[in-house]
């Protein structure tokens, strides 16, 4: 009963707002170029599943996400260590942070466009995007762990004890919800920065190559199937996150 | 004998201690007394290296291992008590010790549902398996009833050295204490 309930509740709303879509595009939409129906969508996306050169760039576009993504959580975590256990990092590496979470990613993008392959901007970008919120609550995460329980283990454990069963279980929770976070900004942060740079292989490429040639249907169907993809790769991470954490409960 | 000489420790905006100087023997029970406030917990706390004192020397803790029994449980909550006493001794000697508190029926029991009582004798457990050298205990009789503060009292005898801070003035016959510092 409860399974019925919870497929229900999922699947309520999405056949609502394709019966939405479908009557909106048949009011504005009587031509495909302004809003084309979900069925001309699914038969784009169909067609993009279909081919070897669809498949190409979603590979490329999931390769540069996992990439940027990885290297910023590695990152974001090693620069949370150095700047709440030194303060000389603290005040050296602040104001990078500040200007990172500042600074819109598409001037990253096109700054990085005039040094580097198109290929590796999106990378780039998404790490770019990872590393200040894995830094931030990482940090914050680091900084609010229990004095006393620290103070126990300094008698008591050797450091690789105190690692694993004081410091990384109350840092933990914290690292996964950012990290989780994080996944759907990088997803959104390569697709932009595929569209800037026009790598050779890419979703992103492909969006823009629609949208020039004013192949609404095709756009739509990319779009969707970005949003497929992220919610698939989110859950995935998720899982994953999750059984590294029951090591840890 | 261990010697404090000259020690000044400031914390924050207090001068807890000023040029003071106590001498500790070796071995025994030490009961340390004082109202609230005056530097029990701190003595404690230079005594096992939590605090560096700003100035004076203490001499005859080289070499030697010191477990801290604190004023909270201070357990790791996700394990059992049996675990938590585990971390710092080998398993059998972590359940000969809880069994010697009373902790037969809890041993299996996550830290963060026991009762404060139970927990007190976890944590009483934990330091004593790691090391009777030199033990530090900071009111370690809270929360325990009568029968479990005299299995306590029998356990804390068994140190070489116990430094105890203790507010009940009966501690001090429960304990059978061998010398007496009143800060």
């Amino acid at each position: 009963m409860r399974i019925l309930r919870k497929i229900v509740s999922i699947c309520v709303p999405i056949a609502v707002y394709i019966t939405l879509w479908q009557l909106l595009s048949m009011l504005v939409g009587s031509r495909l170029l302004l809003l084309p129906s979900p069925l001309d969508t699914l038969l784009s996306m169909k067609e993009i599943v279909c081919s070897a050169s669809g498949w190409r760039s979603i590979g490329m576009t999931i390769l540069r996400i996992l990439s940027g993504y990885l290297f910023g959580c590695a990152i974001g975590v090693s620069f949370a260590v150095l700047t709440a256990h030194f303060r000389v990092f603290d005040w050296l590496l602040k104001p990078l942070r500040s200007l990172i979470k500042t600074t819109p990613i598409t001037s990253f993008a096109l700054i990085l466009l005039v040094s580097v392959a198109s290929g590796m901007v999106p990378v780039i970008v998404a790490m770019i995007v990872v590393v200040p919120m894995i830094w931030q609550t990482t940090e914050e995460a680091i900084k609010n762990r229990s004095i006393q329980l620290s103070e126990m283990a300094q008698i008591y454990l050797t450091p690789w004890k105190k690692l694993c069963y004081v410091s990384l279980p109350q840092i933990l929770p914290t690292f996964f919800a950012s990290a989780s976070t994080a996944l759907g900004f990088a997803w959104k942060a390569v697709i932009t920065a595929e569209i800037l740079a026009l790598p050779k292989f890419g979703i992103g490429r492909q969006m823009q190559f629609h949208k020039i040639h004013v192949e609404i249907p095709e756009l739509f169907a990319w779009t969707l199937l970005v949003i497929l993809l992220s919610v698939l790769l989110e859950n995935v991470i998720r899982i994953l996150l999750k059984k590294a954490g029951q090591r840890y409960d | 004998m261990i010697e404090i000489r000259h020690l000044s420790v400031t914390l924050g905006d207090k001068t807890v201690f000023s040029d003071y100087s106590v001498s500790l023997p070796d071995a025994g029970v030490v009961l340390v007394t004082g109202e609230s406030g005056i530097g029990k917990t701190t003595l404690l706390r230079i005594l096992c290296g939590l605090i560096k004192p700003e100035s004076g020397t203490i001499e005859g803790l080289d070499r030697r291992k010191i477990s801290v029994v604190f004023q909270e449980p201070r357990l790791l909550e996700r394990l059992t008590a049996l675990e938590n006493v585990a971390l710092v001794t080998d398993r059998a000697s972590a359940e000969h010790i809880l069994k010697s508190l009373n902790m037969e029926n809890e041993l299996h029991i996550k830290a963060g549902s026991l009762s404060g009582g139970q927990k007190q004798r976890v944590s009483l457990a934990r330091a004593f398996a790691f090391s009777k050298d030199i033990v530090l205990l900071d009111e370690p009789f809270t929360g325990l009833d009568e029968q479990n503060k005299r299995n306590a009292a029998q356990l804390i005898r068994s140190a070489r050295l116990a430094v105890v801070i203790s507010h009940d003035p009966n501690d001090a016959d429960l304990l059978s204490i061998d010398e007496k510092i009143n800060l």
